[in-house]
């Protein structure tokens, strides 16, 4: 394989990956906004459907994040240019996703710890904590699905409207942890 | 600003060998001037030595290109009223290239990253000298018609922030001729060219910010472009090539 082809087949990987991503992330937020944290992490049955999911979801986030990484490091001399709203929220994910993902299994193999997390996840503070976690998925999710959106769709004079609705979507996202929607 | 009023212009002036400095310029309105306009009301009466180009003065060259309030413009078709703020204008040279003095760049290693990214034209070889037949309303056509009025101001090369922090990244507006040359059934270079532009600090260095297509005063839209480079050399990828 050529190196131009393998640039170019990374990048495809890594917008795919992203793709994927944000459905699976939507499907796990809908999941946490409508059983909740804790119901998901002490999920009764044998069944390997969620476990599944989620692994697929972890490596998917690594491909994606993964390859971010390496194109935010390849282009490093940008300085500035380079730091875009979608990077710094991917930056922000890319620190914080490791811990939850961490966190979640810890607290599934060991209840103990589940019940210290979850009490910690109910103070005042820990959720705007959420609200913040939450714009960022949603504001990088939208963000990315914009920049598919240019890409994918030569949609380019949509460029405007695309970023009002990310940005409008994102604040709502987080405006409705704190009021209690979540 | 109206007639009668008085503008303070800040120029940076400096040459290829100095660094820039801010010189201010008082200029008295009069009607509703061009930047352009303003530039030569102060070469003219205040600093013959000031260095600038321009040509038409009709927005058909894109020679008098420049910094106009920190956003690349032509001068000679930005009116001095919509851009100047409490009575003030600031202008410098276009950013990314070196400056030969006062406003005015070479431009030369501008058209240079053209040349790399393969933006000539070679003919198909044809031994039967049948001229090729294009059709307007094919897909291909409208692609490089949308994209084929660039006339090489630099402006968009001035916008895009990547352009001025990677020096290999070919920019928006040799990007967009490439763009017009793949979608041109005559050109020999097709693949190749797609080959020239997709490695590492090529085309997918681009962001997709838009600065480009906001900023092109022929209203071109170079991201859709590169974008549809983009395209091209993933489906190109997929078949095995290059």
């Amino acid at each position: 394989m050529t190196p131009v082809r393998r640039h170019v087949l990374l990048w495809l990987g890594q917008r795919l990956a992203g793709l994927l991503l944000a459905g699976g992330l939507a499907i796990h937020l809908f999941q946490v906004w409508s059983v909740g944290g804790a119901a998901l992490v002490a999920r009764p049955g044998g069944g390997v459907g969620w476990p599944l999911f989620y692994a697929g979801v972890v490596g998917l986030a690594l491909i994606h994040g993964g390859l971010g990484v390496h194109g935010l490091w390849r282009e490093r001399r940008h300085g500035l240019a380079a730091l875009s709203i979608q990077r710094l929220t991917g930056i922000a994910l890319v620190l914080f996703v490791p811990v939850h993902v961490s966190v979640s299994i810890a607290c599934v193999v060991c209840p103990a710890l589940a019940a210290t997390v979850f009490q910690v996840a109910a103070l005042p503070l820990h959720r705007g904590f959420e609200a913040a976690v939450v714009a960022l998925v949603v504001g990088h999710g939208l963000g990315g699905l914009r920049v598919l959106a240019l890409e994918g769709l030569l949609w380019s004079r949509g460029q405007k409207a695309l970023a009002w609705i990310a940005a409008g979507l994102t604040m709502a996202a987080a405006v409705a942890v704190p009021a209690g929607a979540w | 600003m109206t007639a009668g009023e008085v503008i303070t212009v800040t120029i940076r002036r400096g040459g290829e060998h100095g660094a820039p400095v801010p010189v201010d310029f008082r200029v008295p309105i009069t009607g509703d001037p061009t930047v352009l306009d303003l530039v030569t009301a102060i070469q003219r009466d205040q600093a013959p030595d000031l260095g600038y180009r321009f040509s038409c003065r009709v927005g058909m060259c894109g020679s008098c290109a420049m910094l106009v309030q920190g956003r690349p413009r032509w001068t000679c078709r930005t009116r001095v009223s919509l851009v100047a703020r409490r009575g003030r204008l600031d202008l410098a040279p276009l950013p990314g290239l070196p400056v030969v003095k006062d406003l005015a760049v070479d431009m030369a290693p501008f058209f240079e990253k053209w040349a790399a990214a393969g933006g000539g034209f070679r003919p198909c070889e044809s031994g039967d000298a049948v001229l090729a037949l294009v059709a307007p309303e094919s897909p291909a056509r409208r692609n490089a018609d949308a994209a084929i009025e660039c006339i090489g101001c630099g402006v968009c090369a001035a916008a895009c922030r990547v352009a001025g922090a990677e020096p290999g990244y070919p920019g928006p507006a040799a990007l967009n001729r490439v763009w017009t040359l793949v979608n041109d059934v005559r050109d020999a270079d097709g693949p190749r060219r797609l080959a020239e532009v997709a490695g590492p600090g090529g085309l997918f260095t681009c962001h997709s910010q838009g600065a480009c297509t906001a900023c092109c005063p022929k209203g071109l839209d170079p991201s859709r472009s590169i974008a549809g480079l983009k395209r091209a050399a993933v489906l190109a990828a997929l078949r095995g090539e290059p």
